[in-house]
C-alpha cells in the first residue's frame, strides 16, 4: 500500500463517475485552497456535519448489542450551522463528517483527527478504516476525553482523510452493501442478537445466558455480568 | 342588574389563565433542541409578544371597566372578553403543531430550495413561510384570514403589534415531513398565497370576462346564479393556478407528486364503466383530468415536455392521455346550477381562463428555461451518480465540475425514481428488485441522498468565491 498524494486525489476527484477510479468527495468547501502548494500532500480535510446521535442512558444497566438496540439507544439532534454543540466532559456522541465519500475500488482510506483538534483531548474515531468502494457520509465516534466541556461547531475541519493505493488490485465497481447504505447521517449501530451470532460458530442456544435473565437478580448481581 | 367586581375579575383572570401557558410554551422554547426554522422562529417570536400584549390588556382591564359610569360602556367592554377569548381560541389551534415541525421533522434543504426559488421572483422576496404539522393526509395553505387576521384582531383590541406582513402558512402532512419527493406539493401552496396576495386581482378580471360573455349567451342571471357561477369557477381557476405556479417554480417534479398523491396512475389501462372519480368537478376542486390536461400545456410551453415525454413512467402516461380536452366532465354541486347554465357552458368559462392561465403564470415569475436546458444536460449524469448510491451534488461532465441546481435536481431525481430504481436495486446486494418493502425503503433512501445535494448546492452556491 502507498499514500495517495493529493494531486492523485484532485485527478480522481475530476473523473467521470462511470470512471471506476473516480473518487467522489461532496460538498468540498474551499477547494482551491485545499489543492494549494502550501496545503498538506497526503491528506483532504473533512469537516464536522450537522446532524448527531447523543447516547441515551439506557433502562437497563448496560448497553447490550442485539437487533432492537439501534431503536433504544441514541437521540437524534439537528445543530444548524452557526449553531453548536456541547459535548459534556468525558462523554461521547455519534456524528458524521459534511463530506460524503465515494472510495473507488482500488483506494483504501483512513480517517484520523485533525491534530490541533486532537490536542483539545477530542477522539473523533474508534473505528478509522475506510473500505474501497465505500460510500457514504463517514460516521464519527466523538468522544470528549477531557475535563471540560467541549463546542463542536458543525462546518468546521475536524477529520483528516488519508487514502491508500491497494497494491496489484484494479479499480472496478462492485455491487453495493446494504448495510448502512450511503448514509448521509451518523446511524445507529445494527447488530444480530448475540444469541444468532454465537449460534452460527457452534455455541448452543441453550447454553446462552442473556443479560435480562440475570436482571431479575438482585441489583448488585449486574456487577458480577461479564464485560 | 350590575355586574360586582369579583365577577368581573374571575372573568379577566380566567382569559389571562388560558393565554398565559400559550405565551409560557414559546418562552420557554430553547435555544438548543429543538431546532426550528427561520420562519417558524419569527411565528413564535410573534406569537409570544402578542400574548405578553394580550395579558398587559387584561391587567388593566377590570379597572376600565368598573370605574366606568356608563354601564353601557362598561358593558362593551366586558364583551372585548368574549371576542377576545374566541380570537385567542382560532390561534390556539396552531401552536401545537407549529411545536412539531421542528427541523428534524419537516424536509429544510426542500423548503430552503422553494423559498431560494420564489425569491428569484423580486417582488415575492418579502414572502415567506411557516410550516405547520397536520393531522390529515394532504397540503393546506392557511389562508391570512385564518392566522394574520385573527391575530390583528387581537391586536386591534389590545393595542398590540401587528401580524408580520408576507408571513404565509401551510400545513404539512406530520407522516411524510421528512420526505421530498410528495412534499413537492408545497410549491401548489405557495402558489395559494401568491394568488391571494398578488395575482387575484388580475385572475379575477379574466372570469369576469369569461362569465360575461356566458351571460350573454344564456341571458341575464339573477345575482344568486351568477354569484354562484363566480364562485365555482374561481375556486377551480384557483386551484389550476396554484399547479401552474408549482410548475413553473420547481419543473414537473409537482406534476409527478400530485399524480402519486391522489394515485392517477389508476387512470391507465382505466375500463369502460369504471368510477369517473377523476373527471368530477367539485364545489372546490376541478377534476383531476382537467387539471393534468392544463400541466401538461404549461409543460410544453416551458420545454419540460421535449425533456420527459420519451418516459414511460407512468405520470408521462397519464399526462400524455390528458393531452385532450375530455368530454367525460362531470359538475357535482348537487343541482345548484339552474337549468339555462348548463354544465359544458360553465366548463367553457373555466377553460378559456385556465387556458389564459398557461401564458399569464410563466409571466410573473422569473422563467425556468435555464433548469430545462441544465435539466436535459445534467439528468443523465445525476442518473449515474445516483446508480452509484453516490450524492449529486457536484457532478463531472465533460472534465468540468458542475452543481446542478435545486431545481434540475429535484426532478433529475423524480425521474430516476419513476425509471431506474429497480437497476439501483439490482446494484445492491441481497435486495429483491420485486419487493416493495425494498422499493419503499430504498426510495426513502433516494430522498435522503437528493436532501442532502440540496443542502450541499446551497452551501456551494452560497461560498465565497475568492
Amino acid at each position: 500500500m502507498s499514500v495517495v498524494p493529493t494531486t492523485e486525489i484532485d485527478r480522481r476527484l475530476n473523473l467521470p463517475i462511470t470512471d471506476a477510479e473516480s473518487l467522489v468527495i461532496t460538498p468540498l468547501l474551499q477547494r482551491k485552497k485545499m489543492f494549494e502548494a502550501s496545503s498538506d500532500s497526503d491528506s483532504i480535510d473533512l469537516r464536522l456535519g450537522t446532524h448527531f446521535l447523543l447516547p441515551q442512558v439506557p433502562p437497563v444497566p448496560f448497553t447490550y448489542p442485539c437487533k432492537g438496540s439501534a431503536k433504544q439507544s441514541h437521540v437524534r439532534v439537528h445543530v444548524p450551522l452557526g449553531s453548536y454543540l456541547v459535548v459534556p466532559a468525558h462523554e461521547t456522541v455519534l456524528g458524521s463528517t459534511l463530506e460524503f465519500i465515494k472510495m473507488p475500488g482500488d483506494l483504501s482510506g483512513e480517517i484520523l483527527t485533525k491534530s490541533s483538534v486532537a490536542r483539545t483531548f477530542t477522539v473523533i474515531e474508534t473505528a478509522p478504516w475506510i473500505h474501497p468502494g465505500y460510500r457514504g457520509c463517514l460516521t464519527l465516534e466523538i468522544a470528549n476525553a477531557s475535563n471540560t466541556p467541549l463546542i463542536l461547531y458543525p462546518g468546521r475541519l475536524i477529520a483528516q482523510l488519508i487514502l491508500l493505493k491497494l497494491l496489484d488490485t484494479e479499480a472496478r465497481d462492485k455491487k453495493l452493501s446494504g448495510t448502512y447504505l450511503a448514509p448521509i447521517y451518523p446511524e445507529a449501530p445494527t447488530f444480530e442478537d448475540p444469541v444468532d451470532d454465537l449460534n452460527r460458530i457452534g455455541v448452543p442456544k441453550s447454553q446462552f445466558r442473556s443479560p435480562y435473565q440475570d436482571q431479575r437478580m438482585p441489583l448488585d448481581r449486574t456487577r458480577r455480568l461479564p464485560r | 342588574m350590575s355586574v360586582s367586581d369579583e365577577i368581573v375579575r374571575q372573568e379577566v383572570s380566567g382569559l389571562y389563565r388560558f393565554i398565559e401557558p400559550l405565551v409560557r410554551r414559546c418562552a420557554e422554547l430553547r435555544e438548543d433542541y429543538p431546532v426550528y426554522d427561520g420562519t417558524s422562529l419569527e411565528f413564535f417570536g410573534y406569537f409570544e409578544k402578542l400574548g405578553r400584549e394580550s395579558l398587559q390588556f387584561l391587567e388593566q382591564l377590570p379597572d376600565e371597566i368598573l370605574k366606568n359610569q356608563d354601564p353601557r360602556l362598561s358593558s362593551t367592554k366586558r364583551q372585548k372578553l368574549l371576542s377576545l377569548r374566541s380570537a385567542w381560541e382560532d390561534l390556539h389551534q396552531y401552536l401545537r403543531p407549529a411545536l412539531d415541525a421542528d427541523a428534524l421533522h419537516l424536509p429544510i434543504p426542500l423548503i430552503a430550495a422553494l423559498h431560494d426559488r420564489l425569491h428569484e421572483t423580486k417582488d415575492w422576496r418579502s414572502y415567506r413561510f411557516t410550516l405547520f404539522h397536520t393531522d390529515e393526509a394532504n397540503y393546506f395553505q392557511l389562508p391570512s384570514n385564518m392566522v394574520g387576521d385573527v391575530a390583528n384582531h387581537i391586536a386591534a383590541e389590545v393595542g398590540g403589534t401587528q401580524y408580520p406582513a408576507g408571513l404565509g402558512h401551510i400545513q404539512i402532512p406530520y407522516s411524510q415531513a421528512d420526505g421530498l419527493f410528495l412534499n413537492t406539493i408545497l410549491a401548489h401552496e405557495m402558489g395559494h398565497f401568491i394568488y391571494q396576495e398578488y395575482a387575484s386581482h388580475d385572475v379575477e378580471v379574466a372570469i369576469d370576462t369569461a362569465l360575461g360573455a356566458m351571460e350573454k349567451e344564456t341571458g341575464e342571471l339573477n345575482e344568486g346564479t351568477a354569484a354562484l357561477c363566480e364562485e365555482l369557477v374561481s375556486n377551480w381557476v384557483q386551484e389550476v393556478f396554484c399547479d401552474l405556479f408549482a410548475i413553473c417554480l420547481i419543473g414537473p417534479a409537482f406534476s409527478f407528486a400530485f399524480l402519486e398523491l391522489i394515485a392517477a396512475s389508476m387512470l391507465i389501462g382505466q375500463q369502460d364503466g369504471e368510477p369517473d372519480v377523476f373527471y368530477r368537478f367539485e364545489w372546490e376542486h376541478p377534476a383531476d383530468v382537467a387539471r393534468f390536461h392544463y400541466h401538461k400545456l404549461l409543460l410544453e410551453k416551458l420545454g419540460w415536455w421535449q425533456a420527459i415525454r420519451t418516459s414511460q413512467s407512468a405520470p408521462v402516461q397519464v399526462l400524455n392521455t390528458c393531452a385532450r380536452r375530455s368530454k367525460r366532465f362531470t359538475v357535482e354541486i348537487n343541482g345548484a346550477l339552474p337549468k339555462k347554465v348548463t354544465d359544458a357552458r360553465l366548463l367553457r368559462c373555466f377553460d378559456e381562463v385556465c387556458t389564459s392561465l398557461v401564458g399569464y403564470v410563466p409571466s410573473i415569475l422569473k422563467r425556468s428555461a435555464d433548469d430545462v436546458v441544465a435539466f436535459k444536460a445534467q439528468s443523465p449524469t445525476i442518473g449515474e451518480y445516483l446508480r452509484r448510491a453516490v450524492i449529486p451534488s457536484s457532478i463531472i461532465i465533460g472534465g468540468k465540475r458542475t452543481h446542478p441546481t435545486s431545481v434540475v435536481l429535484i426532478n433529475a431525481g423524480y425521474m430516476f425514481l419513476l425509471e431506474e430504481l429497480p437497476t439501483l436495486l439490482a446494484n445492491i446486494e441481497n435486495e429483491k428488485s420485486d419487493s416493495v418493502e425494498s422499493r419503499s425503503r430504498l426510495s426513502a433512501r433516494l430522498e435522503l441522498w437528493l436532501l442532502k445535494a440540496l443542502e450541499d448546492h446551497r452551501l456551494l452556491r452560497r461560498e465565497p468565491k475568492s
